[in-house]
């Protein structure tokens, strides 16, 4: 213990935290509003540091006819879990867009597959709810607002970490030298008895811990975008294509629009994102109906009229029967400034955590969009490190103990593992138009859309039931 | 192996004829063996170590608490067993890994951890200061002393039944003292009524040296060599029948003890420390309840 300093727990106390949470995004928003739904955890002193403004979800005054172009599609185990913390009752019904079928193809050999509800031996239940993130954001923040007044999570947003490091402080009465010590932008340094990581791909908190991520990046952007379609379809149905260059996915929204999640070259992303927006339209409608070569075809044209002319023509020649069951309503219109697009990668974490620390969400692994995981995976982490952490309070354990930490990651690893590896294989199985692997995974697609019970199996694990 | 298991069933019988005649006065140096000491000694850096040698002691401690807290729970008497507001005493507390929980538990008014080797109650101590809330709550205390050195409440004293404790934890201890039914007896003396001994040890079976000594400390080196020696494991049934014996009526006090339950457990490698298996195979957790 040495030589006395003069300077105690209690000069710091108001800096010590049980839990920190570094990210404000969907995950670390969740885990908070958790903490404090929970009875067992709901004491516990907890800060949330987010690097960017959370006034846009705060202070989120939607119009009906706009929507955010990040739009996640939200699983009936997400979506029960969300409901479970009291969360679910402040997203805004009239933005959210249920859907129960699933029309799935081959861009190379026109193999189809459906998936709808009733093969979960659940007629009429959701496959998934889309909303936008910033519903999910601005519902998190609101549940948190409504904690007891000495009770609430100390929210630091535009405030970036700074740095990471042990503990330093010299004090007579307690060594909190294992204990993380947060630098915020704002000068002051957090001491955190758990610091949780939901600071997404490129997690400062990971860093710290020394944590490997290992993965590779798709060498695709996903492009999205809001879209309003020709007519309100009333079948609540998601699309997708998988063309070699990868999957084109169209998901309802309320109020006849559409979310647009794209993935394909970085430069074909940048060719649709400077496109006139309604060349751009006809390309997303030519991606779902068109053959590959005309689709290579209007890729290379830039001329609206000319690219409009193009696809009218070859549109022309599809045979009419079974349109609606085929193809998605026609896109007319795509909202301004939504467009954007993101690398893809994926990455997956070799432990979640460490000695005072665990990681959730995509700090912890990051999937390709093509099977609306990455968001709802988080969310399984949140609900199985709660678990964890609500059962340490109440055997007294510490909350920061590597031991009990484990468990976490042994709960999680594996399930994460198989989705991730389930969507990685995918992503490379159609992204390909060698002849005998399309004939391969269509011939797979065919026996899978032939099998009731393998769907099944499938819709159960991607739906998290 | 025939001969070791031939020389500790003899040394049994001595332990289980020792109850009777051995006075705390001579136990009190002893109750704890030196080689023992030495060799926890020797331990006492990595203890707190999640993943040194004492991983299979933080692994167990969240079956250790559940089985506290739900056998409260279970068998609690309404007008004697208090719920919360507990005062509990820790028998060879080591580094502090159950003491500590225990002491972070609200349900906890006050633990006091006891252990015999100065180098691992130094690890306890240090290891408290990490953590403000046990500095600030000052519900934990460690004492270097054995059990035999605490003051026992005179037997039939009435009003004295708040210097006793309503819980004394004895984990993973009887195995390791010279004369366990001696610790025993005066761990009875501390309990007040309603109050309870939680105890775990090792059933002294072939399989139990299988699994704690031969893999455990030889092949796996999950364990450090020399933390069990086989003759000193109890059984399950000689456990039990000891409170029977001397403790379901004390002749002139009115004191008596009821084992209320025992569970075995085993470690499954991957999952960890689980309530499974017969209670007189391997390792097993005991509970006795003082009803008056
Ligand atoms: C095109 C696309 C479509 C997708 N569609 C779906 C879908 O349909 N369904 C689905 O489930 N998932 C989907 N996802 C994935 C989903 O969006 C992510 O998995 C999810 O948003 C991750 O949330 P998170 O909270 O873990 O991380 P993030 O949202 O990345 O949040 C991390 C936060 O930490 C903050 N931060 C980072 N560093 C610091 C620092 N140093 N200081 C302070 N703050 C910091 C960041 O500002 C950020 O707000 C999609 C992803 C993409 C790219």
């Amino acid at each position: 213990m040495g030589s006395t300093t003069g300077r105690k727990f209690s000069d710091i106390q108001s800096d010590v935290y049980d839990v920190v949470i570094v990210g404000g995004g969907v995950s670390g928003l969740t885990l908070a509003a958790a903490l404090k739904a929970s009875p067992y955890t709901s004491a516990l002193k907890v800060a949330l540091i987010e690097g960017m403004s959370l006034a846009p979800a705060t202070k989120w005054d939607p119009s009906p006819d706009q929507l955010s172009n990040r739009v996640s599609s939200i699983t009936p185990a997400s979506q029960a879990f969300l409901q479970k913390i009291g969360v679910w009752d402040y997203v805004y019904p009239e933005r959210v867009r249920q859907y129960d079928d699933m029309r799935v193809w081959d861009g190379v050999s026109g193999a189809r597959i459906q998936f709808d509800s009733f093969q979960l031996d659940a007629a009429g239940a959701p496959m998934a709810y889309m909303t936008e993130n910033l519903n999910l954001q601005q519902a998190l923040l609101e549940s948190l607002a409504e904690a007891p007044g000495d009770n609430q999570v100390k929210i630091f947003d535009s405030t970036k970490v700074e740095q990471i490091t042990n503990s330093t402080d010299q004090l007579d009465d307690v060594d909190l030298s294992s204990w993380p010590a947060v630098k915020l932008s704002n000068g002051s340094t957090l001491r955190a008895r758990l610091l949780i990581g939901a600071d997404g791909v490129n997690s400062p908190v990971r860093s710290y811990a020394g944590i490997e991520s290992r993965g590779w990046d798709y060498g695709q952007h996903g492009l999205v975008a809001t879209l309003t379609m020709e007519w309100d379809d009333r079948q609540d149905i998601a699309w997708q294509r998988f063309l070699p260059t990868g999957p084109i996915a169209l998901l309802p929204m309320p109020g006849g629009k559409a979310s647009l999640v794209w993935s394909t070259t970085p430069k074909l992303a940048a060719h649709l994102k400077s496109l006139d927006p309604k060349a751009f339209c006809t390309l997303v409608n030519a991606a779902f109906r068109l053959e590959l070569a005309d689709l290579n075809y209007l890729y290379t044209r830039s001329d609206p009229e000319e690219i409009e002319a193009e696809f009218e023509w070859r549109d022309g020649m599809l045979p009419m029967e079974d349109e609606g069951a085929k193809f998605p309503v026609r896109v007319v219109e795509v909202q301004e400034n939504t467009r954007a697009s993101f690398p893809l990668r994926m990455r997956h974490c070799d432990s979640y955590v460490a000695p005072r620390v665990a990681l959730v969400g995509d700090a912890a692994h990051t999937t390709h969009p093509l099977a609306g995981q990455g968001l709802n995976l988080g969310q399984g982490d949140v609900a199985s490190l709660m678990s964890v952490i609500e059962r340490a309070v109440v055997r007294g354990a510490d909350i920061g103990d590597e031991v009990v930490l484990q468990e976490y990651w042994a709960e999680r690893y594996p399930a994460n593992h198989v989705m991730l590896g389930v969507v990685d294989k995918l992503q490379k199985l159609y992204c390909t138009d060698s002849k005998p692997v399309v004939a391969l995974r269509s011939a797979g697609l065919e026996v899978v859309a032939s099998m009731d019970w393998i769907k099944k199996l499938i819709m159960k694990q991607a739906t998290g039931i | 192996m025939l001969g070791t298991i031939k020389h500790s069933s003899s040394r049994l019988c001595q332990t289980t004829l020792r109850l009777t005649s051995r006075s705390h006065s001579t136990a009190s140096s002893s109750a704890f063996s030196p080689d023992e000491l030495a060799h926890f000694n020797a331990l006492a850096s990595s203890w707190w170590d999640a993943n040194g040698p004492s991983r299979l002691l933080h692994k167990m401690n969240p079956l250790r608490t559940s089985f506290i807290f739900d056998t409260i729970d279970a068998y609690a008497l309404p007008s004697k067993t208090r719920l919360s507001g507990l005062k509990m005493l820790d028998v060879g507390c080591g580094g502090g890994i159950l003491t500590e929980a225990l002491a972070r538990n609200p349900r906890v008014e006050s633990v006091t951890g006891l252990d015999m080797s100065e180098q691992v109650l130094e690890i306890a101590k240090k290891h408290k200061r990490q953590d403000p809330k046990l500095v600030m709550e000052q519900k934990l205390d460690y004492k270097l002393c054995s059990l035999f050195d605490l003051p026992v409440p005179e037997a039939a004293a009435e009003g004295k039944d708040e210097q006793r404790y309503d819980v004394v934890t004895m984990f993973e201890v009887l195995e390791h003292v010279p004369d366990p039914s001696a610790l025993l007896e005066t761990a009875t003396k501390l309990v007040r009524p309603g109050g309870w001994i939680f105890a775990s040890t090792v059933n002294r079976t072939a399989a139990a040296y299988l699994t704690t000594i031969f893999v455990g400390e030889d092949l796996l080196r999950m364990v450090p060599k020399g933390t069990h020696s086989w003759s000193k494991y109890i059984n399950e049934k000689e456990l039990r029948e000891w409170f029977i014996e001397h403790k379901t009526s004390v002749p002139g006090t009115g004191e008596h003890w009821d084992v209320v339950t025992s569970k075995g457990c085993i470690y499954i490698p991957f999952v960890g420390w689980e309530f499974c298996g017969p209670r007189d195979l391997g390792n097993y957790f005991l509970a006795a309840r003082r009803l008056s």
